[in-house]
């Protein structure tokens, strides 16, 4: 009989309805304008794709870097891209928005600067550092550090050389393990 | 006669009658809905709900469908609440004065029919859908649960030899009264329209049924009179099954104790039960019920 059994365990233990105190903190109603952090944006525009009222945009690709647009003007303050933001780049302040005619008040843009492959020298967008802790733990080390720099075709090769290292020499330079 | 006059009034109308019974059958009913929840891990009403509830009911202006005959639905409530006060009024509880009369016990499962005949009455009356199908419902369960409840009285009757209430509550204990508590106690749910037997006030297939056009204060009276009616059932299996004690106030706790102990028994019935459908529900009244009436009406009419 296990209904029995339950009815017996819901009456031992009191009753389950939640008060409003054990309610979760709600969020502030207002997140108020966003602000961008350039030194940890990887240009991937997440920020301009879930970005409905278009508030958000990029630029046209230049030989220094990519344009980051925002204009407050049509931002609708859904912290989408807050959420939506891979490496964290994004944060809402709490602030209102100036009150003013003059629309290059509402106006932000940033440049994301490329920097040279430190193989090959082609111009690339590194991961940021903070970034690349959260993913592989508190302080990189020496490899990742070195790898940050490299572009996608130069991280490959020296990811396979480092593969291939570990066969020739094991317990060398970085294989063993 | 003056005298026997305001006896009987107040025998009808404060205790055992009306007041007292509406107060005694809304903490029943209380009972039932906060065990109900604790027993589902809820909180459960206050004590003054169904009261509160009453009240608010009262409050409302009433609404009659179209086509539907105004006497018909204002009068069929109160018919029912007269039946249960009556009933209660020949009911020998503790407090109660007026004598008991030969053929009393039968006027009494007679007026315990009148609030089910009314609440089939105000489902067919209703025109809607739901409540007819409510009201053919009862209907077969009125048949169905009668077949042991009015057996096991029968039973009792024929081994006592008299159909008087106080003839049967001062019958000695034998077979027949634990056959006929038996076959009483399995028909008090579907009386009460509790699970597994809330055929004909389900909820989810037809809207909780023959009441479903019924509003304001209408309503409010069949409310009352559903209370009354837990109360009545409960007066009725106390005088039949329980011992009279010769202490009042040991009478009155032994009175009081019987009705919790049955609305508690009904209420962890239905908490864990699911309905059960008209044909099912009839099947087992009719095998069961009717073996254990049968059994009850067999050892009567041998012994």
């Amino acid at each position: 009989m296990g209904i029995l059994d339950i009815v017996w365990r819901n009456f031992a233990h009191g009753s389950r309805t939640r008060r409003l105190k054990d309610m979760p903190p709600r969020p502030p109603p207002f997140r108020g304008l966003i602000e961008q952090d350039v030194s940890l944006c990887t240009g991937c525009r997440a920020c301009a794709y879930v970005c409905a009222p278009n508030a958000i945009s990029f630029g046209d690709a230049h030989e220094a870097g990519i344009t980051w647009n925002f204009f407050a003007g049509q931002c609708s303050f859904c912290g989408l891209c807050v959420q939506y933001c891979p490496t964290h780049a994004i944060t809402n302040n709490g602030k209102l928005p100036p009150v003013t005619g003059d629309q290059s008040k509402l106006r932000v843009t940033h440049e994301i600067l490329y920097h040279p492959c430190a193989g090959c020298g082609r111009p690339i967008i590194p991961i940021p550092e903070a970034a690349l802790e959260q993913v592989y733990g508190a302080s990189l080390t020496d490899l990742e550090t070195e790898q940050r720099m490299l572009c996608d075709d130069c991280r490959r090769k020296a990811a396979s050389g480092h593969i291939r290292d570990a066969f020739l020499h094991p317990g060398g330079k970085h294989g063993g393990a | 006669m003056l005298m026997e006059f305001w006896q009987y009034a107040f025998e009808m109308l404060v205790w055992p009658g009306i007041i007292g019974a509406a107060a005694l059958g809304f903490f029943y009913l209380w009972i039932a809905r906060k065990l109900i929840a604790r027993l589902q891990g809820r909180k459960g009403p206050p004590f003054y709900q169904p009261f509160f509830d009453f009240v608010k009911l009262l409050g409302k202006d009433t609404v009659i469908s179209q086509g539907v005959s105004p006497a018909l639905f204002y009068m069929l409530p109160f018919l029912s609440l007269l039946a249960t006060g009556f009933g209660l009024m020949i009911v020998p509880v503790p407090g109660h004065t007026v004598g008991s009369f030969p053929g009393d016990i039968v006027l009494l499962l007679y007026l315990l029919e009148v609030p089910v005949i009314c609440d089939v009455m105000a489902g067919y009356v209703s025109k809607s859908i739901y409540g007819q199908v409510s009201a053919m419902r009862e209907a077969v369960m009125s048949l169905a649960y009668n077949l042991p409840l009015l057996a096991a009285v029968i039973a009792l009757a024929q081994s006592v030899g008299s159909f008087r209430i106080s003839d049967l509550q001062a019958a000695p204990y034998g077979l027949v009264t634990g056959l006929a508590v038996i076959a009483f106690f399995v028909a008090i749910p579907a009386r009460l329209k509790s699970n597994p037997f809330s055929i004909p006030n389900a909820e989810q297939e037809i809207v909780a049924g023959a009441h479903i056009e019924y509003n304001s204060a209408p309503l409010a009276i069949f409310e009352l009179s559903h209370a009354m009616e837990v109360v009545l059932l409960f007066d009725t299996f106390f005088v039949l099954f329980v011992p009279r004690l010769s202490n009042p106030i040991a009478n009155a706790v032994l009175y009081l104790a019987v009705g919790l102990g049955l609305i508690a028994l009904v209420t962890l019935v239905a908490a864990t039960t699911a309905r059960l459908t008209v044909k099912r529900a009839f099947r087992f009244y009719w095998l069961w019920g009717g073996l254990a009436a049968t059994a009850a009406m067999v050892v009567a009419v041998i012994g």
